[in-house]
């Protein structure tokens, strides 16, 4: 299991003379839980959405499963297998938790018994939501639509998914149990993620593998346990 | 019978049949796909005159002015819808506002249009070789409000419909779960748009004579009004907004001056207290203190909070 499932090469992305990005690499491996963390403003959101093709790349390269996919528009990346979990959980406000999740499987075209089967294993990992099916996803708490976030973006059977800061704004307690169920996922299916995160401890326990970026640039890299241990990492985001 | 069937009743029931296919028609690409637009008339105005054009210069008949009309509105609203794709919400407003007074003033001062005098003459639709009647043109009008509800409402419980919702509710999460919105706010301004050149059709061949100032700001703000009114999104609702704000000046006809003021005030009271609509689903932004104060106040409502995490 090393092959090589999503590469940035010189990853550069600027708003009109703000350079967020300022030339970045990194490498996700099949089935790797990997994190990016980094203060308010180092660029990690528009590292993000420049993968999925939100954002405008100005320079470099992205290659998934060993294709170049650098200037694919959203939609196509998303066919694919690349999507995202965007800060701020953006959960269809006025839709049902059941729509959510049949807009999660958009673009896979399933026959009616193939969604609500997908649909069913979305409930086993989040039973909450199962209760909540038919209440518009905006009534929910913002635990619950973090949950409904991850499991809409999960009915798309993504390759890999990018989680953006999905401890935002949650209680200790709710993001311990969304992570765990992303960790059992990780191993079942092999699915690849790739977690932005401020909250270094929560993502060091997730993650094998960590960069750590500052103002466009990485600055580190190594397994979550060696930065851990980074004299730098646990003054700046372990606060130890 | 007689008075039920005496024109000037037959021919309030064709103008709101008409507004109501312009209502399902801005319903779907603002009530669905959520881009607002405030130039609806200008769609309106290009099926009407396109329609007027092509019978009278191309001495089409009616029932083949009216599919063309459809074809040139349907291109149009593709033209025109190009700008949603760059600009969004209160700019998209603004554009789609301009693009309607530039429409109005084309109209007002192209030569095939007929300028300031409008086109008078516009030929009647025929029926078995006679011009039909206003009973047949109203029962033709309400077939076709038919039709557009069952297109509204296929469209709707489509993919391309889910679609839509998911773009109003949440553009960018819609690109990031493979929706393509670039085509589907395209198409969305497209079939709307349709919907409006298949009444501004009507509208001409009904009416005999168009002129610009029939197809002004005041017109799309009449059709905005009517889906807002009747509850974006809804298809009972625009067709019951339709219907309301078409009524409602002729049933208040005998206030005589008074009627714009109160037909106003009724609006604001609406938006006032019921803001998503008469048929509209509730919001949830909206709905959440009303609930809160049936539970108990604030305090019940924090806590109940806390108990869901």
């Amino acid at each position: 299991m090393t092959e090589k499932m999503l590469v940035v090469h010189g990853l550069q992305v600027s708003y009109g003379p703000v350079e967020a990005v300022k030339g970045i690499d990194l490498e996700i491996r099949n089935g790797e839980i990997v994190t990016l963390i980094g203060a308010n403003g180092a660029g990690k959101t528009s590292t993000l959405q420049a993968i999925v093709g939100l954002e405008r790349i100005k320079a470099g390269k992205i290659e998934f499963l060993g294709q170049e996919v650098t200037h694919q528009p959203a939609h196509r990346l998303a066919a694919e297998g690349i999507t995202l979990v965007p800060e701020g959980r953006h959960v269809f406000p006025r839709l049902s938790v059941d729509d959510n999740l049949n807009l999660g499987a958009y673009t896979r075209k399933l026959k009616k018994a193939e969604l609500n089967a997908q649909k069913e294993k979305a409930f086993t990992l989040f039973p909450r939501l199962q209760e909540r099916r038919r209440q518009p996803a905006g009534t929910l708490s913002g635990g619950e639509q973090q949950m409904l976030a991850v499991a809409r973006a999960l009915m798309l059977a993504p390759k890999v998914l990018l989680l953006d800061e999905p401890s935002m704004g949650l209680a200790p307690i709710v993001v311990q149990s969304i992570f765990e169920t992303l960790r059992e996922i990780n191993a079942q299916e092999k699915l690849t993620l790739l977690l932005v995160e401020q909250n270094a401890q929560m993502a060091f326990s997730l993650a094998q593998r960590g960069y750590v970026m500052e103002a466009g640039k990485i600055v580190l890299s190594g397994s979550t346990g060696e930065l851990a241990e980074n004299p730098g990492v646990k003054k700046a985001y372990l606060g130890i | 019978m007689d008075s039920l069937f005496n024109p000037y009743y037959l021919n309030i029931v064709v103008i709101v049949g008409i507004y109501v296919i312009l209502s399902l028609g801005l319903n779907i690409i603002t009530g669905f796909a959520g881009q607002v637009s405030l130039g609806h008339a200008a769609f309106y105005a290009i099926g009407a005159y396109g329609s007027a054009i092509l019978a009278l210069q191309g001495h089409l008949s009616f029932w083949l002015a009216l599919p063309l009309a459809g074809a040139l509105t349907w291109v149009a609203g593709i033209l025109l819808g190009l700008p949603s794709l760059r600009v969004r919400e209160d700019f998209l407003a603004i554009v789609t506002l301009g693009l309607g007074l530039i429409v109005q003033s084309l109209a007002n001062n192209l030569k095939i249009t007929g300028g300031s005098l409008g086109l008078g003459n516009i030929p009647q639709p025929m029926l078995f070789g006679k011009p039909m009647s206003q009973l047949s043109f109203t029962t033709m009008t309400w077939l076709f409000v038919a039709l557009a509800v069952f297109v509204a409402q296929r469209a709707l419980n489509s993919r391309v419909g889910r679609a839509w919702l998911a773009i109003r509710e949440d553009e960018l999460v819609a690109d990031a779960l493979g929706v393509n919105t670039t085509i589907l706010k395209v198409l969305a301004f497209a079939l709307g748009a349709l919907y409006a050149g298949v009444a501004g059709s009507l509208y001409a061949h009904f009416t005999t004579f168009i002129s610009a100032d029939a197809f002004g700001f005041s017109e799309s703000a009449t059709v905005l009004s009517m889906i807002v009114l009747g509850g974006l999104g809804s298809i009972p609702g625009s067709i019951l907004g339709a219907i309301l704000l078409a009524l409602a000046p002729e049933i208040l006809r005998p206030l005589a001056d008074y009627r714009m003021l109160i037909y106003g005030f009724l609006l604001v009271l609406m938006m006032r207290c019921r803001p998503q609509g008469l048929l509209g689903k509730s919001t949830v932004l909206r709905d959440k203190p009303r609930r809160w104060l049936k539970k108990g106040g604030l305090k019940r409502g924090l806590a109940g909070d806390k108990e869901t995490h």
